[in-house]
């Protein structure tokens, strides 16, 4: 495969481009918007590489304003980005453009073509208003009285400025005059607009209708799409524009910067260890001697960015204040490691402990530079820096403690097992949480795999390594049912134990992620030089 | 029709909305009107796909108030909110 990754244009647009060595056809997928594009994200990627073993080029790329691009101040920027990424596909040599959106990313792509384009729009909404609809519906359900905090709305996975609303709103999937549409559609469904062809998909249900955390590729909506538009770059160009060659072309790979440069601060690309994992460091541009180091883990099987984009906004703050920040892809996850139609999940297993060591190597500090953070299954990776003797653990939302690291698919599949509880499973559960003494209940949670708290943070505490615990209140409940709290009293406070006074495990809250951000910031900039200005 | 009667045929839209949409390990039609759906399977997402397919049936758009995981908790309430959204249009 060959993928060029980088940043592109002012403000810049972060990419991945995949180029075959020859083509007529490049295809700009535009991701979904919010806690979708999360779940999409491998999906893309995937159908990103079999375009190119097709023989199709593709671009991916971060919206403007979001994920690993620039900040930008334009209202409705946010639905941006898909001519400049084509603009790329072009100067590499592709004669004629498709643009694909899944999901809300539909509304960028059609705002893109042009006549003589193909335009995909695949489980596309019907339109912003509804998309939006449905947005505020799952945040209500989910977040409660965080949904609005500070004037600030909130949707799962992303903040909304009052600019965003409005034109996530005005938004629709119009096919434009002289594009040529194909609507992608769950099984029975009507596509959104009035399109020249419409193919129905299976499992869309298990990408974008579920946690993040157990969403599936829908391999056969992927292999049904590269299969279509690996057929139109073989078709002739009798309804490309003008002079357009049906023929494949030599690629010329694009120019993109490996560094983003902004505000007294730096982003470059990293390669980190014998699986070329993939990640950004975010650095003063001039750092201090000895300036800290933070190795910031994301949750689950997500990649490198949180929810509403947060890792990648802490990354940003902290360099601004002295410090060196890495993010990086485990294996399986973002741009880091193989995927195929059904990928193992490697969360807790011992994949990730190894991708935590060549990142701490590639970090090249241990000790008193280096803090390791993470939230959820990057919280367990944290704890297990113990022979890096680092400065400081942090735990974000961290429910799981358990000593040894899974098997493969063992983690999601428990957790695909509770979304499928039957009536009779959920009565004893909930007889036995009632009727069992207290004793019994930490001993289940043990043997069920959520662990032992004090085998899980004895390392740290042998080594002398002070460990903050970040939780939020279902996380608070879930560590007193490990007998969390006594056990770390015991431990005589080498674990110390924040309770968030409301929010939830993911972050999806803003004020938790702010007072997240507070309160990791004031501990690992602690001692830092701010960076050169 | 009577109120009974308006009841049992919303909870039949109910229902059949769940079974399309609801994605329950157990068949929406054995579900009785106060069991917890959170209990069998029930998710936001899910919640959410639900709540889109009954404002279409009953062309009613769910009030904010309303938009809590109690509303979803069970048909029964999911009746409710909708006799309540109902008689407040």
């Amino acid at each position: 495969m060959s993928v060029h990754h980088g940043w592109v244009g002012d403000p810049a647009l972060f990419v991945a481009v995949h180029l075959p060595e020859r083509a007529a056809l490049g295809v700009v997928i535009c991701p979904p918007l919010a806690q979708e594009g999360v779940s999409a994200y491998r999906t893309l990627r995937l159908l990103a590489e079999r375009l190119e073993a097709r023989g199709v080029a593709a671009v991916r790329f971060d919206a403007p304003g979001r994920g690993e691009s620039a900040p930008v101040a334009e209202t409705g920027a946010v639905l941006g980005g898909a001519r400049e990424a084509a603009e790329l596909l072009r100067r590499a040599g592709c004669a004629r453009i498709a643009y694909l959106g899944l999901a809300s990313g539909a509304f960028a792509a059609s705002a893109a073509a042009e006549p003589g384009d193909l335009l995909v729009l695949w489980d596309a909404p019907r339109s912003g208003r509804a998309w939006l609809r449905r947005q505020r519906s799952l945040a209500a359900l989910t977040l409660g009285p965080d949904r609005v905090a500070d004037g600030v709305e909130t949707i799962v996975g992303m903040d909304l400025t009052e600019g965003e609303v409005a034109a996530i709103g005005a938004a629709g999937v119009a096919v434009p005059a002289g594009v040529r549409a194909v609507a992608v559609v769950r099984r029975g469904e009507q596509p959104p607009a009035e399109v020249a062809e419409t193919v129905e998909v299976d499992g869309m249900e298990d990408l974008l209708g579920v946690s993040s955390m157990t969403s599936r590729i829908p391999a056969d909506a992927v292999l049904t799409i590269v299969d279509r538009l690996a057929a139109e770059a073989g078709s002739g160009a009798e309804e490309s524009p003008a002079g357009a060659s049906a023929e494949p072309a030599p690629l010329t790979p694009p120019r993109l910067a490996a560094e983003r440069h902004a505000d007294g601060i730096v982003e470059r690309l990293l390669r980190v260890g014998p699986h070329a994992l993939f990640g950004i460091e975010t650095a003063p541009r001039d750092p201090a001697p000895g300036a800290p180091v933070l190795l910031l883990h994301n949750g689950a099987s997500e990649h490198r960015v949180g929810a509403a984009d947060y890792q990648v906004l802490w990354g940003r703050e902290l360099a601004a204040r002295g410090v060196r920040v890495l993010r990086v892809d485990r294996r399986g996850t973002g741009e880091s490691g193989e995927l195929d139609l059904d990928p193992d999940d490697l969360m807790f297993t011992q994949a990730w402990i190894d991708d935590q060591d060549a990142m701490i190597e590639a970090a090249g500090v241990d000790g008193d530079r280096l803090v390791v953070a993470g939230l959820c299954v990057g919280a367990w990776l944290a704890a297990h820096a113990a022979p890096r003797r680092p400065r400081l653990v942090v735990g974000i939302s961290q429910d799981v403690f358990r000593p040894e690291p899974a098997a493969p698919n063992e983690i999601v599949e428990y957790f695909r097992q509770v979304d499928r509880v039957t009536p009779a499973r959920r009565r004893l559960r909930r007889a036995f949480n009632r009727f069992a003494p207290p004793r019994l209940k930490v001993l289940v949670a043990r043997t069920r795999g959520r662990g032992d708290v004090g085998a899980h943070f004895a390392p740290l505490a042998e080594a002398g390594v002070p460990t903050v615990l970040l939780l939020s209140p279902l996380d608070v409940a879930g560590f007193a049912d490990l007998d969390g709290p006594e056990t770390v009293r015991r431990m005589g406070g080498a674990v110390e134990v924040i309770r968030l006074p409301s929010g939830d495990h993911s972050l999806f809250s803003r004020p938790a992620r702010l007072r997240v951000f507070e309160e990791l910031s004031s501990r690992v900039a602690a001692g830092a030089a701010p960076g050169a200005h | 029709m009577t109120g009974a009667a308006a009841r049992e045929a919303d909870i039949a839209a109910i229902r059949d909305a769940l079974g399309r949409f609801g994605r329950l390990s157990v068949s929406a039609g054995s579900v009785a009107p106060e069991t917890d759906l959170y209990g069998v399977g029930f998710t936001s997402h899910a919640a959410v796909n639900v709540m889109l397919a009954l404002e279409d049936a009953f062309d009613i758009e769910f009030p904010d108030e309303l938009l809590t995981r109690a509303t979803f908790g069970s048909i029964a309430a999911l009746a409710d909110a909708v006799s309540r959204t109902r008689a407040a249009a």
